[in-house]
């Protein structure tokens, strides 16, 4: 016949290994501290490593040579209080001391919120000890110390992944710096250097050079161009470009764009139209950045009109929704259904079917659409192949100045 | 006839700057970093000094620095010359008192309309 005898033990041990806390009890009544460490003895699934002091000092001592899960420490010790111990003892560790549980005679609530207040995680009333009152109390207090500990260590992966993000940003910044600087300076000296034999300041020029000088002088500029295009568009995305906004009137800024857009317009015969409503008030935006939208899709509206097309702007301003919409809008080959959505997409950039001279980056509209997000607006297209397009600029709050 | 001295690491740029200053009648000093800046400045002291900011290891703000400590150079108008669109770089050049800023690439006009202003 099988000896059932110490089957418990063993099917604790086969299940899982029991847990094992270590306490520090500082109690200065031994027969206090006999009876606890009893108490613990029952608790079945548990294993307590009981270290005991009698005093705060001796507390202290055994803490700083042995780490626990937990302190339970009675509040009237013969050398100091259990605050001021507690006080001690956090000098001592840190963010490392134990969770700690105040012992108090009485179950006042004062004693209570006395036990809290100094640091304690709970306080237990001796009076009421027993094994069960115990375990769960210790219990609680070992989780409470483990997710403290957690959220500390989450914290700290938290903010050395911040600092490890702001140095790749002031590192890609200074990039860009360099970058615009090293390209900058040898495009302003080869321009500059166009310009002075251009000039006719080291001898004669005849017609052809002067032809291919003036040449060269624009291929620096669309480099020039196109690279500023690539560093907004870099800030833009990064967030690193400020708005300036201000009180603006609308026609004026119209009106500029218009007679820029004219130098192409007119030598392809092409008629731009506006249209604006009487008595508009100023609007809050960045004049440099909406000029550069508003300048982008005329550009666009022109290239793609045929020659002998017509180009309108058309503006309106809803005063109750303070809602300002402006429409370009082109007689051109259109957009075709499978390209609209990708239309503003950075480097997307549609075959037109007249050749262009150059066709640059084609960052234009994703600029146009950052630009716009910063002013809180949208910019959408609607068009039909075969159809022309019209480009909606449309920002809110533009009567709204702060 | 006005004397201009250069400030600027940039053998090419200091090369069209100068071209261009002196087939207008400008007398022209070249200083590549802020050792040969400061000692040309202090020696014979220029009517307008043009400087770019980004000098490598960021001289350009202590060279002007300097330049505004030293009696001799403290009255020079100073045009800062950057190639960067950092935009709190004009705000920082104003504070170091400069008389101008010009964005490179720049022409010649711009150049000139800045010179004669200072």
């Amino acid at each position: 016949m099988i000896n059932p005898g110490p089957l418990k033990r063993d099917v604790v041990e086969l299940i899982g290994q029991p847990q094992v806390h270590r306490l520090l009890l500082v109690d200065d009544d031994p027969a206090y501290s006999r009876l606890c460490v009893r108490y613990l003895r029952r608790v079945e699934n548990c294993v307590y490593k009981v270290s005991l002091a009698s005093s705060a000092s001796e507390a202290i001592d055994i803490c700083a040579q042995s780490s626990f899960d937990c302190v339970l420490m009675d509040y009237e010790l013969p050398d100091s209080t259990g605050t001021e111990a507690l006080q001690s003892l956090h000098d001592l560790l840190g963010s490392n001391l134990p969770p700690t549980i105040i012992m108090t005679a009485g179950d006042s609530e004062a004693a209570a919120i006395s036990a809290v207040r100094s640091g304690a995680v709970d306080f237990l009333s001796k009076r009421n000890v027993s094994t069960a009152v115990l375990m769960r109390t210790i219990g609680n207090a070992v989780e409470t110390g483990r997710l403290k500990r957690s959220i500390q260590i989450r914290g700290q992966q938290l903010k050395a992944a911040n600092d490890e993000l702001m140095r790749r940003n002031e590192e890609i910044q200074n990039f860009y710096h360099t970058v615009s600087h090293e390209i900058k300076t040898p495009l302003a000296a080869t321009r500059e250097f166009v310009a002075i034999l251009s000039d006719q300041l080291i001898g004669p020029v005849n017609p052809q050079q002067q032809e291919l000088l003036s040449h060269a002088t624009e291929c620096c500029d669309q480099i020039t161009a196109q690279f500023n295009d690539l560093l907004d568009l870099t800030r833009l995305e990064t967030g690193k470009l400020r708005l300036e906004k201000c009180a603006q009137p609308l026609k004026a800024l119209i009106d500029r764009c218009v007679i820029a857009g004219r130098i192409v317009a007119d030598s392809k015969n092409i008629t731009i139209e506006t249209s604006l409503p009487r008595d508009l008030p100023e609007f809050n935006f960045d004049r440099f950045r909406i000029t550069q939208v508003l300048s982008n899709l005329l550009n666009n509206a022109i290239k793609f009109t045929p020659n002998g097309g017509v180009v309108s702007i058309v503006c309106a301003w809803n005063s109750t929704s303070d809602e300002l919409n402006i429409r370009v809008i082109d007689t051109g080959c259109g957009i075709a259904k499978k390209h609209i959505e990708r239309v503003f997409d950075r480097l997307y950039q549609i075959e037109s079917e007249v050749e262009t001279e150059h066709s640059g980056l084609g960052l234009g509209l994703a600029i146009a659409t950052k630009i716009v997000s910063q002013h809180g607006g949208c910019l959408h297209v609607e068009s039909e192949e075969g159809n022309g397009s019209t480009f909606v600029l449309s920002l809110t709050d533009v009567t709204n100045f702060p | 006839m006005k004397k201009v001295l250069i400030i600027e690491d940039d053998k090419n740029i200091s090369r069209a700057i100068s071209t261009r200053l002196m087939a207008n009648g400008y007398n022209v000093s070249l200083a590549p970093d802020a050792v040969f800046a400061m000692n040309a400045a202090t020696k014979t002291v220029p009517d307008v000094i043009l400087l770019d900011i980004n000098l490598p290891g960021g001289d350009g703000f202590l060279i002007a620095d300097r330049l505004r400590n030293n009696v001799s150079t403290c009255n020079v108008p100073l045009i800062f010359m950057t190639a960067s669109k950092k935009e709190d770089l004009r705000e920082q050049a104003r504070n170091a008192g400069a008389a101008a800023f010009l964005e490179k690439p720049f022409s010649a006009d711009q150049l000139f309309d800045a010179i004669s202003n200072c």
